[in-house]
């Protein structure tokens, strides 16, 4: 009775070096994959690219009516807004981040839930869309102080900047309270 | 949809059936004093107090588990006919003290709580115990209806925390409440008698009751948006209706024109079947929207409707009230109340309980004479109190009335004169009804010597500002030697209200009607800087509303300007809109109170409109706003004024400074702070930056501008945190620059410190 012509193939001798090469490749130090976080926006506002994670940027929505407030409109918080029967109180990420408004649109409108059923409308100038599992890239360019940020994306040619959330909602809450 | 009860701990949900059951507990016990016990009374304090020990085991509250279930024991002896005494019904209604207290624990304190009280707690269910009888038969029986043996409770069961507690499904067996003997009888054996209480509820007034469920005040809040945006909504889409009719007809306008210079009579056809298609469509269209509408208002009224609660759930504790206060007294008071059923708004409800509370107490101790008294002056010794609820004209309207010896209008004109409230003719002249009055003044009371109960001049005028905070009044009537009756009356609903709508700098808001006396185009007299309006034979000063809402400074247009009276003063507005209804929403905590703002709502058009709180301009109008200037210290502690548009971060820093010691005063601008240091001396200005109206950088450049105020120490405080933030405020003038996301207590005292010295004494200058 022959061997069956599979066994024939797995029992025939190695290439010579072959051994040499799997040692090699599997010695090979592993190219570690880029760290990815969650899904993010990309929005704009003035010259600064910004992203923040989907969870916090809750909806997106055109230009709502914002009515002033008596003795607190002007500064970061704007006014109020109207959203799906909820009326929010809305800021200004430009006034706090120290963008004129001569270099804003405020095109659209962000909501902002920092946490559930605490949230904010702010304008932006574009929402240049939702980036899935974005990859973290290294930027020495950063347009804002440290503690803003945390961490960097590239999006084609430009790149995104995340908003840390925390020091965000800090600091709106600080200007508005 | 849930009812966002999901949300909610289980000590929450305790907490809700305790309060349920409380009520019922309370309540049933009164009854039970009053009269002869009733096999459906004991009947409903049984399953009360066995409801809530089932709750409570749920939630490992071991202490309650031994209460309840002592309560529980109690009354099935007195079912078994041994009658609840006065002593009873006093042990019984401290455990639902208890439990009542036990209801306002915050969830992370209750094992604390039960820790401190567990000792007293035990001692109050033990009282059942000693009550009980020392030994009685073991008595399984055997239930025709149920699997499991029944098991007497208060026979066989474990002990828990030195008192019983039944080991097996709880099923008490239940005696027939006229049958005195100790010997068990089988559920089942008289159902008309002794009806089984785990079974569903027959033709009872609980059945009468309304179904209820439970909603959070959150999810129902939610509710009311969705139900308003699905009325906004419903009419864009009428809106949209017409738009398209508009189009309709200007197509049929255009076809026509084409159709005159056409010869074909099939395309004629056509144009002219397509028109009456689209006409169809946009009839169609206008009737669903039409229908919509209407569906939409009706589930927006609906829900709105759900804020309505009948008026027994807010009185539940009164007749409890009566009975200790009475006893504690020594006088006999009858609480009669009607009018249970009447529907009055949540919020409103909520609020109503400390101030009848307050008029129940007012009217038992000043009202109700002793018995003998009573007697002797030919009435009967129990007193009656009597409290009704009912709408009239569209009003809530509560009265507390008593039969008691009523007021002595000669004893308010003796009191106003020894405290020298009003010039000596003037209260010689006062009227009766005016005489009245001066019992909702803070701090005015009849009595010489004062109580536990009354006495101190604390509450009427709370109960005043109750009502006025709802958008009501108090009146008060008496007559002597028959009595007393205070009549509140209330809008229904805290919901909806009745506004006109007003633009003023450039922005609607609405005034609830309720606070306008009049409206009209009137000139105002009188020189630029003080203009004046007369109506009604009265001078009224001539505020622009916009300048007091901080909306900028406007001049008075020359000629007839839209005119708004409210409480003496005539508020000037760009234009009078229209009078509205609107759904009232409370401003977002967030923003704290907002100075002239009273609340928000949404208008038609689905965009956020703000409701104006006229007392609160009234009062800045008159100048007593907290822009007015400090009130005068001669402690001799540095003056500080801290101004921020945080009301947070001001209060934080001015609970800070007067607890080390300094006078403080703030302001939330800085337009604010300058009107006030131009005003007065200050030894130190701690300013935030960025704030509405005048920065914080702006103001300080103002101050070392001028040469009176050039040398004030100035700290800045902000949140903005760069290098040259830190620069800009340096240079423009600050003494030190302080940052709000690394503040400290320690540091920023430090910095008050060099800039002032230290404050001699310490909690001078006002309250913490």
């Amino acid at each position: 009775m022959t061997q069956p012509r599979s066994s024939r193939l797995f029992d025939r001798p190695l290439p010579s070096g072959y051994r040499d090469e799997l040692q090699a490749m599997l010695a090979a130090e592993q190219q570690k994959p880029a760290p990815r976080d969650g899904s993010i926006v990309l929005f704009r506002l003035g010259p600064l690219r910004l992203a923040l994670p989907v969870q916090v940027a809750f909806a997106i929505s055109p230009v709502l009516h914002v009515a002033r407030i008596p003795h607190r409109s002007g500064t970061v918080l704007l006014g109020l807004v109207a959203f799906r029967g909820e009326i929010l109180p809305c800021c200004s990420i430009a006034r706090l981040l120290d963008v004129t408004q001569e270099q804003t649109a405020a095109a659209r409108m962000l909501i902002l839930q920092e946490s559930p059923g605490r949230l904010w409308a702010a304008s932006v100038d574009a929402v240049a869309g939702i980036s899935m599992s974005p990859e973290c890239v290294f930027s020495q360019s950063a347009p804002l102080a440290a503690h803003w940020l945390s961490g960097s994306y590239a999006n084609g040619e430009d790149v995104y900047h995340r908003l840390d959330a925390a020091h965000l909602f800090r600091q709106i809450n600080l200007a508005t309270a | 949809m849930s009812s966002g009860l999901e949300d909610s701990s289980l000590f929450d949900l305790f907490r809700m059936e305790a309060e349920e059951q409380v009520r019922v507990l309370q309540s049933e016990l009164i009854q039970l004093e009053e009269g002869a016990p009733s096999s459906r009374t004991l009947e409903a304090l049984m399953r009360a107090s066995h409801s809530l020990k089932g709750a409570a085991r749920i939630v490992g509250l071991d202490q309650v588990v031994g209460l309840t279930h002592a309560m529980e024991d109690r009354f099935v002896a007195a079912q078994r006919g041994r009658a609840l005494d006065s002593a009873d019904i006093d042990r019984l209604l401290s455990a639902t003290d208890w439990l009542a207290q036990l209801q306002a624990v915050e969830e992370a304190g209750v094992a604390s709580w039960l820790d401190a009280n567990a000792e007293a707690i035990g001692a109050c269910a033990a009282g059942f115990e000693e009550q009980q009888p020392s030994v009685e038969p073991i008595a399984i029986l055997e239930d025709p209806g149920c699997e499991q043996p029944v098991v007497q409770p208060e026979i066989v069961g474990e002990q828990v925390n030195g008192w019983r507690a039944p080991t097996l499904e709880e099923k008490p067996a239940i005696e027939p409440a006229a049958a005195a003997t100790s010997a068990p009888v089988q559920l089942g054996d008289d159902k008309t008698s002794d009806p089984n209480i785990f079974e569903p509820q027959g033709r009872d007034d609980r059945a009468a009751r309304e179904r209820t469920v439970r909603l959070t005040a959150d999810r129902f809040d939610s509710l009311v948006s969705l139900s308003a945006e699905t009325l906004v909504a419903a009419r864009q889409l009428a809106t949209w209706g017409d738009v398209l009719s508009r189009n309709h007809r200007a197509i049929g306008k255009a076809l026509q024109m084409l159709e005159d210079r056409s010869d074909s009579p099939e395309l004629r056809a056509e144009l002219a079947q397509q028109v009456a298609v689209l006409a169809t469509q946009i009839s169609d269209l206008d009737q669903v929207s039409r229908a919509n509408e209407r569906t939409a208002e009706h589930l927006y009224r609906a829900v709105l409707a759900g804020r309505l609660r009948p008026f027994s759930e807010g009185i539940a504790g009164l007749p409890r009230l009566v009975r200790d206060t009475s006893r504690e007294l020594r006088k006999s008071v009858k609480i009669e109340i009607t009018g249970e059923s009447t529907r009055v708004d949540r919020d409103i409800l909520e609020r109503l309980e400390a101030p009848l509370r307050h008029l129940v107490t007012n009217a038992i101790d000043h009202g109700v004479e002793p018995p003998a008294q009573r007697l002797a002056a030919g009435k009967p010794a129990e007193a009656r109190l009597r409290i009704h609820a009912g709408h009239e004209n569209g009003r809530l309207v509560i009265t507390v009335r008593d039969d008691g010896a009523g007021i002595d209008p000669e004893q308010i004109r003796e009191r106003v004169r020894r405290r020298n409230l009003a010039p000596a003719e003037t209260i010689a002249g006062l009227s009766h009804p005016e005489l009245l009055e001066f019992l909702f003044l803070p701090g005015f009371s009849t009595r010489d010597t004062t109580s536990l109960l009354s006495g101190r001049g604390v509450g009427l005028d709370v109960v005043q500002s109750m009502a006025q905070e709802a958008g009501g009044a108090v009146a008060v009537t008496s007559t002597l030697g028959a009595g007393t009756v205070f009549r509140l009356t209330l809008p229904v609903t805290r919901s909806v209200i009745r506004v006109i709508r007003v633009m003023a700098g450039g922005e609607p808001f609405s005034v609830p009607m309720v606070r306008i006396d009049y409206l009209a185009h009137l000139e105002p007299q009188g020189n630029a800087e003080k203009p004046e309006a007369v109506w009604n034979n009265r001078r009224h000063p001539v505020v622009v509303l916009a300048s007091i809402l901080g909306l900028g400074d406007r001049a008075l247009p020359k000629g007839p300007v839209p005119l708004l009276f409210s409480g003496g003063f005539a508020f000037a507005v760009d234009r009078f809109i229209d009078q509205a209804e609107l759904s009232v929403r409370r401003l977002d905590a967030r923003l704290g109170k907002i100075p002239g703002v009273n609340a928000a709502s949404l208008d038609e058009n689905g965009l956020p409109l703000l409701i104006l709180d006229m007392d609160d301009l009234v009062q800045t109008a008159a100048g007593r706003p907290s822009l007015a200037a400090p009130q005068s210290d001669d402690s001799g502690a540095p003056r500080i004024l801290v101004v921020d548009d945080s009301h947070t971060v001001r209060e934080m820093e001015r609970r800070l400074l007067v607890r080390s010691g300094y006078t403080v005063a703030t302001a939330q601008n800085g337009q604010e702070a300058w009107n006030l240091l131009r005003l007065n001396e200050y030894d130190l200005l701690i300013s935030d930056v960025d704030m509405p109206q005048m920065t914080g950088i702006e103001l300080v450049t103002r101050v070392r501008a001028n040469p009176r105020l050039s040398r004030l120490p100035v700290i800045i405080l902000s949140y903005k945190d760069r290098v040259e933030d830190r620069t800009r405020g340096l240079e423009a003038g600050a003494d030190f620059y302080l940052t709000k996301g690394s503040f400290e207590n320690n540091s920023f005292l430090q910095a008050v410190v060099d800039l002032v010295g230290v404050a001699a004494q310490q909690h001078r200058g006002g309250q913490p």
